[in-house]
């Protein structure tokens, strides 16, 4: 069985027993995870990465005292977000109070782009609006949906993953798009 | 097919359909596809999340890759020592037991100690401070089972051997054992006593005021309650009412009270001894007329759910009671001997 093939827990063990390597896989499994978990919740790129970095890390060097009875994922989001808390606090940064995210991330993403300059434009004015009305969302509404959109998480893997039952997590999802609807139709009447 | 609401047309994007009930009894996924074929409005709703959530996935996707920072980690993990924890699941397994369930476990044990040494306390004085019980009538206007009593109702009789009375009126009760408890009762109840040996009163004027003893806990209309120095009344009172009505003229009436609970209303003989003058009043032509009528005024002691009043002669002018109850203003109904029933609470009271 290869690396790729195994459970978060026997690679998990594995680590431990020396092969820290493996950690790759885990990192690789769930980077994104996190990633998404933060892009709605922090004000700069450079911050989210850090704090990517710096929970992998933190997981890693805690690694022994990891609950096996645990889904990482959760613990590794549970150590996130402790770290975007500290973090916040050292910078005294506001989460909803700049754009600064997304005019970062548009810019970056025009790096690569390879479509006519109009679609680009539209594009990202798009993704910006989704963005800033997913960071209005109540925090609670935010994870699942984002697991659930950008990671395509089964709802089963999103409770496991967080930490909550089945159903909230059918729930969250849908008030979360009922919300999204409603502050879209809204903004969308409103006069620019 | 109608247009589905916003929120199935959320849940169908959601593929929910088949999990919500009231959606599933109401259209198939089925027809759903077929209507958003034909829906402009509904398949550009439809659309909008869908492109939304490609957007998201997609663009989220490409940042991600960009900034991904696997091999920073991995570069900053691989100095690492890991700490010299053992990853034993068995220890670490115990320990997790051990605080999920001991602690909680704990409590509970301690909260069912200290209950069941607080209520067997209080059940076990009730049982062996309140044995002999003794209740006397303070006044002749005092009810015991419907009958008048004034005086010593019964003595020193034992708690569990007393089935069911009904007070109306005031007394004094006294509960004897180690300790002495007197109780003074007013208004209008049932008095049983209960499994536990408690006395239960049921009733809506109730008012109890322990006199003497230290604690006494009884149940009053199903909720427990503990009488004692600092909290040593009970009021359950309701509007004490006093009713009456001017009658303009009578030849014969009685009064009578009829409740349909072991409440009994106490209200005195009216006769048609009294008329007294009341002031004129025009009749139909504009004739000058003069009244006579007597006050009817009785006291209630608990609020009746119906009181009767039966006309047993009326005169040739019937009997006009206009000013309080529209009841009486009905002399045909009066005519025919009838009882007409009116509610306490329509009626007009007077203090």
């Amino acid at each position: 069985m290869s690396r790729q093939e195994k459970s978060d827990v026997e690679l998990i063990k594995l680590v431990l027993s020396g092969e820290c390597e493996a950690y790759s896989v885990l990192v690789q499994r769930y980077e994104k995870l996190v990633f998404s978990f933060l892009l709605s919740r922090m004000n700069s790129i450079q911050d989210i990465e850090d704090v990517v970095q710096d929970a992998f890390v933190k997981a890693y060097k805690h690694l022994a005292s990891f609950d096996c009875e645990r889904k990482f994922s959760a613990w590794l989001l549970t150590i996130a977000r402790n770290i975007m808390i500290d973090s916040r606090r050292k910078l005294s940064r506001d989460l909803p109070s700049t754009d600064l995210v997304i005019d970062i991330l548009l810019t970056d993403s025009a790096k690569e782009e390879s479509e006519q300059p109009a679609d680009i434009l539209i594009r990202r004015e798009r993704f910006r609006k989704i963005l800033m009305l997913i960071r209005e969302l109540p925090e609670e509404f935010k994870t699942p949906f984002l697991l659930r959109v950008v990671n395509e998480m089964s709802y089963q893997d999103i409770a496991d993953s967080i930490g909550i039952p089945l159903q909230t997590v059918k729930n969250r999802i849908f008030k979360a798009r009922t919300l999204l609807r409603e502050k879209r139709e809204k903004k969308d009447e409103m006069p620019n | 097919m109608k247009c589905p609401t916003k929120e199935k047309l959320i849940l169908y994007v959601e593929a929910l359909i088949s999990e919500d009930e009231s959606l599933g009894n109401e259209y198939s996924a089925k027809e759903f596809e077929n209507h958003l074929k034909t829906c402009k409005t509904c398949s550009a709703f439809v659309n909008s999340i869908v492109e939304d959530d490609k957007i998201l996935k997609e663009d989220t996707g490409k940042l991600f890759e960009r900034h991904s920072q696997a091999s920073a980690i991995m570069e900053k993990v691989r100095g690492i020592p890991l700490s010299k924890e053992s990853h034993s699941t068995l220890p670490h397994e115990f320990v997790r037991l051990f605080f999920k369930w001991f602690f909680p476990s704990l409590a509970i044990f301690l909260i069912a100690i200290m209950s069941f040494m607080l209520f067997s306390s209080k059940e076990d004085k009730i049982r062996k401070t309140v044995t002999l019980v003794s209740l006397r009538a303070v006044d002749s206007d005092s009810y015991f089972n419907g009958e008048p009593f004034q005086g010593p109702v019964f003595d020193k009789v034992e708690i569990n051997e007393l089935s069911a009375f009904g007070l109306n009126g005031k007394f004094r009760m006294t509960l004897e054992s180690d300790s002495l408890s007197e109780l003074d009762i007013v208004g209008s109840m049932t008095v049983k006593v209960d499994t536990n040996s408690f006395l239960s009163f049921e009733g809506r004027d109730i008012n109890i005021e322990l006199i003497t003893g230290r604690e006494l806990p009884l149940s009053v209309n199903g909720a427990s309650k503990l009488l004692n120095k600092e909290h040593n009344k009970i009021e359950l009172n309701p509007e004490r009412s006093q009713v009456s009505a001017d009658i303009r003229k009578i030849d014969d009436i009685s009064v009578d009270a009829n409740v349909k609970t072991s409440t009994k209303a106490v209200i005195p003989t009216i006769d048609n001894t009294l008329p007294e003058k009341l002031p004129s009043y025009k009749n139909d032509t504009g004739e000058e007329k003069e009244k006579f009528g007597a006050k009817l005024k009785f006291r209630l002691r608990s609020l009746p759910e119906a009181i009767y009043i039966k006309p047993e002669e009326i005169n040739s002018e019937g009997v006009d009671v206009s000013n309080d109850s529209s009841y009486h203003n009905d002399n045909s109904a009066l005519k025919e001997e009838s009882y007409e029933p009116f509610d306490g609470k329509a009626f007009k009271y007077k203090d």
